[in-house]
């Protein structure tokens, strides 16, 4: 029998020699790059490589039919040098879009949390229009919204003759309803976010916080808000995210009119590529759509958790 | 959405059902797989009867007819066209408007040439340009005119008649507002079409007129809308209309189908549109008998011009490897023309004698224009780009949200058509 401590000898106690183990090393740090290869490749075939041939389109006149002739930065100087209006539409909706649905979905997070008998009712009522289709809620609202339609109907009905407008139709008008009939469908999405995270924040810190005299207002801006930040990123990010590339509301609700008033990145990138043929400047304001989206996101998460910390 | 369509194909979409072909496998140009690739009309059309009579007559045959939406049917011929999956025979838009249209593809070098096909020297020579000009790239499939529907009954029991000059157009707006109605149906949310409908019905007189050949010698170089009057009349004359009422309020925001709801319904008297746009006016009123009469756009009823021309055709894509095949289906629907054109109620590409009525019986009143000559390209169909029909239609929805008319809105389009 051999005592643990025994010191050992033999060829079993020979070292090691440096050359082996190296090469086992090398061979184990292989096994997790094994695993990792078929994902990786698939995303190299489906995701990366597309994005980057994309990305090369973007430096190119490619017209989706004859070959790419090289333009270098053309692409870019001609966006912002001639049709700086739709990203300035594109920052304005996710603007109203991003502060719009978040209070109203943090609003009804909060008065959907405790005292209301009916609060699974309504948060569920909330929540449908988040289950439908963007497009059939943009074409119902765009029936409403029509010039000819139920909502000017009712306001001449009622004697507000006078407020009826073409809302879709008016340049002043009908970003806002876009931003407004986004808000509508997905207020109730980001009220799930907050109840969860209103959820997650311990009762006991709100009774710490009475017995010390603090009033509603301070609960919510000292305890609230602040244990809240995982939420609130969550909701920024994924708000920012869908108002920056959003196509199918502005499609359907008003195509990008009247007169290009609400032309997005997202609905002009694609009228590029696939009705005016200019594949490459559609790439380019892609790429640029897609920096300035993850710029954005890490923008955000960056302040909040600084904040948060 | 649509993404933009060319002023014709866009009603065509709604009743319009044209084949195209899909890949086939060649057999020496005797047998095999034809297939035919169009867009989705959500009814059978002239070409799956086509193709089935085709596949009839040459049992060896196998015709295969593939449907896609509008949409992705124009954005994905395009590219298909470029690869080795290419359909045997494919429908489209003619001339430029689209990105995938006939000439477009045919300047590409994708289209094969079909000169010598019995029918190519029967396309009457005002339609030579959108099938190719010197070569034959395209069997016209359709002729459509741009006109305004009215209701006959209406009229009578209003005691009105159609206008035949651009003051009693005028005039026809002032009265249509004493009476509660509005004298045209117009829409201009984006992709309504209303609105370029109306413009080009106006370029038509304004521009042809003076200018016959002027779409010829804007593609060549020769000239630019700037330098053509006739377009900042055409914009200054749509104004007009505007400022007298004749639209209504509120047409920034009006759908389409709500435009032609209220035309139907007798809420608005006129509506400017291609002849394939009845079956859009007939489904919100079935009862009503819709007839059609010549836009008048000046005082002078001899300068008066119809914009009029074969809107879709039929392709034979230069990589498909059953190229024979192809030809001979193309060929089988020219010579049955006559027959298929009736299924969807419309008039054939290429006349089959020269008494042949060019437009439905409906707008009998626009053919003696048409047979005098007197008609100019539909304008779109002739510019190489799509973006100046959406330039054009952002003028005129400008002139609608109070922009006046002027060089420089006229000079957006030169503006927007492609450099070389």
């Amino acid at each position: 029998m051999t005592s643990r401590h025994a010191p050992l000898t033999g060829a079993d106690s020979a070292p090691v020699p440096r050359r082996n183990s190296r090469r086992r090393r090398s061979r184990t740090g292989q096994v997790p790059w094994l695993f990792v290869l078929p994902a990786l490749t698939l995303i190299l075939a489906i995701v990366l490589g597309p994005a980057l041939v994309g990305a090369g389109y973007s430096l190119t006149d490619w017209d989706g039919l004859s070959t790419p002739s090289w333009v270098g930065m053309e692409n870019f100087q001609t966006f912002f040098g001639e049709d700086t209006a739709v990203l300035k539409q594109t920052l304005l909706l996710a603007v109203v879009y991003v502060v719009g649905v978040n209070v109203v979905g943090l609003m009804l997070a909060l008065g959907l949390l405790r005292t209301l008998r009916t609060r699974h009712l309504l948060r569920a009522l909330f929540f449908l229009p988040a289950v439908v289709s963007p497009l059939v809620v943009a074409y119902i609202w765009r029936y409403i919204l029509d010039s000819r339609g139920p909502l000017n109907e009712v306001l001449t009905a009622v004697g507000l003759s006078s407020w009826s407008k073409p809302w879709l139709g008016d340049s002043s008008t009908a970003l806002m309803c876009i931003a407004a009939v986004m808000i509508w469908q997905f207020a109730g999405y980001h009220m799930l976010i907050y109840t969860a995270g209103l959820q997650s924040i311990q009762e006991e810190l709100y009774d710490a916080a009475a017995l010390d005299g603090a009033g509603a207002w301070r609960r919510f801006w000292d305890i609230t808000l602040p244990l809240l930040t995982p939420a609130v990123t969550v909701g920024l990010v994924l708000s920012t995210t869908l108002a920056l590339i959003v196509f199918d509301q502005v499609m359907a609700l008003t195509g990008g009119g009247p007169a290009g008033a609400t032309e997005t990145l997202g609905t002009f990138l694609y009228k590029q590529a696939f009705a005016n043929g200019k594949y490459g400047y559609s790439a380019a304001v892609a790429l640029l759509t897609a920096a300035g989206i993850c710029a954005l996101a890490l923008l955000q998460i960056r302040i909040i958790q600084r904040r948060h910390r | 959405m649509k993404l933009r369509t060319t002023a014709l194909a866009a009603a065509a979409t709604l009743v319009l059902g044209v084949a195209s072909a899909c890949s086939g496998d060649a057999d020496d140009g005797g047998g095999g797989v034809l297939t035919i690739s169009t867009w989705d009309a959500g009814t059978e059309t002239a070409i799956d009867a086509a193709a089935a009579d085709f596949g009839e007559a040459n049992p060896d045959i196998e015709v295969e007819v593939e449907r896609t939406p509008w949409d992705q049917h124009m954005q994905g011929l395009r590219r298909q066209l470029n690869t080795n999956d290419v359909p045997d025979v494919a429908a489209t838009v003619l001339g430029y408007g689209e990105a995938a249209s006939s000439l477009g593809l045919a300047d590409s070098g994708l289209l094969a040439e079909l000169d010598d096909a019995p029918w190519a020297g029967q396309v009457p020579e005002a339609d030579r340009f959108l099938v190719g000009g010197e070569h034959t790239y395209a069997l016209p499939l359709d002729f459509v005119a741009i006109g305004a529907f009215y209701d006959p009954a209406l009229f009578a029991q209003e005691n009105l008649t159609p206008p035949s000059t651009i003051d009693d157009v005028l005039a026809l707006c002032q009265q249509a507002q004493r009476m509660g109605k509005t004298a045209f149906a117009m829409a201009a949310q984006e992709g309504a079409g209303f609105t370029h409908f109306l413009g080009f019905a106006l370029a038509a007189t304004l521009v042809y007129g003076e200018d016959p050949q002027f779409s010829e010698r804007r593609l060549a170089g020769d000239v630019t809308f700037a330098e053509q009057p006739g377009w900042e009349e055409t914009l200054a004359r749509f104004a007009e209309m505007s400022d007298a009422g004749c639209f209504g309020e509120g047409t920034t925001g009006t759908s389409r189908e709500s435009a032609a709801q209220a035309f139907a319904a007798g809420e608005a008297l006129i509506a400017v549109a291609p002849t394939v746009t009845l079956p859009l006016f007939q489904a919100s009123n079935p009862d009503a008998s819709f007839e059609m009469f010549p836009f008048p756009a000046s005082d002078d009823a001899d300068q008066l011009r119809v914009m009029a021309a074969p809107a879709t055709g039929l392709v034979v894509p230069e990589r498909s490897d059953n190229q024979d095949v192809a030809r001979e289906f193309v060929d089988f629907y020219a010579e049955n023309r006559a027959e298929y054109s009736e299924i969807d109620n419309s008039v054939p590409g290429i006349p089959t004698s020269p008494d042949d009525s060019r437009v439905p019986e409906f707008a009998e009143s626009l053919d003696p224009i048409i047979k005098a000559g007197r008609t100019a390209p539909v304008a779109d169909a002739t510019w190489p780009s799509p973006e100046v029909l959406t330039t054009f239609n952002t003028a005129l929805v400008n002139i609608l949200m109070g922009e006046e008319p002027s060089a420089e809105l006229v000079a957006t389009l030169d503006a927007a058509w492609p450099s070389e």
